[in-house]
């Protein structure tokens, strides 16, 4: 089962397609544990990818090629994974802000983001502020991760911190914001929780805002 | 438009605006030195912002550095001018500069191009070709529909540097491989000529000497307002 864990790794950050559904299909032959199968080889692989990502090594095509071997290992492994295996979700509303269509980073990040188990409502490109709030509400989100490549994107970030308030619901959700003019001053004047250069990051961003959501809970109980 | 006043200045400019920008020294007669940056840094804000503020470390005795980049993200966030006042064109990145914003902004769904750009080592295509080599061409052409899943056209900005004709033949292939439409869209280097010769108004950001350029100088001006 080890070596079937690291070659199951190893074929995912190696973008190996044909591999991963290889061996996907032999931890089910195999009737190996599936939630390991995933959680130590098809994720392990992707974080590897997501750490080669962060030092260079691996660029945006190299990640997507990565994410679309994950899934195709995923999509074997799922339907036998029994639903109590699966650990309880953080939810995570995302979506490029009104005026702006580039969703590559937003693509990435939703990747990363579901890689790390976390259940994403991807509203897409160009979305209102409104849609974002109305969204988050409705799924109950725990976080609504906003991007942005353009400045006038900026300034609709900005505006669903504002909604939020305006409605009184501000504390209900973490915001994180990120894309390409986006910095940790910008994150911190417009009052978001989170800031993340890259996808990779996203992630322990979004880690690191609901666990602030849990220990908040607990001084309130 | 005002003629080169007599301050020294010296110009840092973004390699992939080069043939624009040397067209608007010429026609301005403003022969300022320029220091080429590598249009390559613009993968790393962080390593754009570094590099910007190395050179404007090792300019001197001049009365103003003209900086012709857009924001690039916030490659320009916390520069630093030195002794020396810091001008820079209040727009979000150079095809903002070459389209100008007083006539037209970006349409979406547009991915725009210029001769510069295409033989900028980090462009579209040479970074598409470079997948290819590395991983064929069925993957390649499964993650660049992915990246560009949001382009319908392929814009080619005519700023009048280079013939559109000749550069709607160069583009063909890029455009089939992508399938994107091709079109022509007007470009100036208006915004380029006032950048030399003033006056810095709203459209240019100004910073004194030894000031530093502040996040919301970036902001459009209603984002800022709110903040």
């Amino acid at each position: 089962m080890a070596k079937l864990l690291v070659e199951l790794s190893n074929a995912v950050v190696g973008m190996d397609e044909a591999r991963a559904i290889y061996l996907a299909e032999e931890v089910i032959t195999e009737k190996y544990n599936i939630y390991q199968a995933i959680e130590q080889g098809l994720v392990d692989g992707m974080d590897r990818a997501g750490k080669l990502f962060e030092t260079e090594k691996y660029f945006i095509p190299e990640l997507l090629m990565c994410s679309d071997v994950m899934y195709a290992g995923l999509d074997i492994l799922k339907p036998y994974l029994k639903v109590n295996q699966s650990a309880k979700k953080y939810k995570v509303v995302i979506g490029v802000v009104e005026g702006d269509t580039h969703d590559i980073g937003k693509n990435l990040v939703k990747i990363m983001l579901e890689t790390a188990e976390f259940e994403i409502y991807d509203l897409g490109r160009d979305v209102p502020p409104h849609d974002f709030v109305v969204k988050a509400k409705e799924v109950n989100a725990q976080i609504i991760a906003l991007s942005s490549l353009m400045t006038t994107g900026m300034e609709k970030m900005a505006n669903v911190i504002q909604l939020l308030q305006q409605l009184g619901i501000r504390e209900k959700f973490m915001v994180m914001v990120g894309g390409g003019p986006i910095s940790q001053s910008f994150a911190d004047q417009i009052g978001a929780d989170g800031y993340a250069k890259d996808a990779v990051e996203a992630v322990r961003v979004a880690q690191r805002l609901v666990g602030k959501i849990s220990f908040s809970c607990q001084w309130r109980i | 438009m005002k003629s080169c006043t007599s301050k020294n200045t010296i110009v840092v400019a973004c390699r992939t605006i080069a043939a624009e920008l040397n067209l608007a020294i010429r026609e301005t007669g403003c022969p300022y030195p320029v220091l080429w940056v590598d249009a390559g840094l613009h993968r790393s804000t962080s390593a754009l912002h570094s590099r910007l503020q190395a050179e404007l470390d090792r300019i001197e005795n001049v009365g103003r550095v003209i900086l012709a980049f857009g924001f690039c993200g916030h490659a320009l966030e916390d520069l630093t001018a030195g002794d020396f006042e810091l001008i820079f064109p209040r727009v979000d990145d150079c095809i903002t500069l070459l389209l100008d914003p007083t006539t037209q902004g970006k349409e979406m769904g547009t991915f725009y191009l210029t001769p510069g750009w295409l033989d900028n080592e980090i462009s579209l295509w040479n970074e598409y070709q470079q997948t290819i080599k590395r991983y064929g061409q069925t993957k390649a052409d499964h993650i660049y529909r992915i990246m560009l899943t949001g382009y319908r056209r392929l814009g080619l900005i005519d700023t009048s540097v280079y013939s559109v004709t000749e550069f709607m033949l160069k583009t063909r292939k890029i455009a089939a491989a992508f399938s994107l439409t091709q079109q022509a869209v007007p470009g100036t280097i208006r915004y380029l000529k006032k950048l030399l010769t003033g006056p810095w108004d709203d459209e240019f950001i100004v910073i004194a000497p030894g000031e530093s350029v502040g996040l919301e100088q970036l902001l459009p001006f209603s984002a800022a307002r709110n903040l």
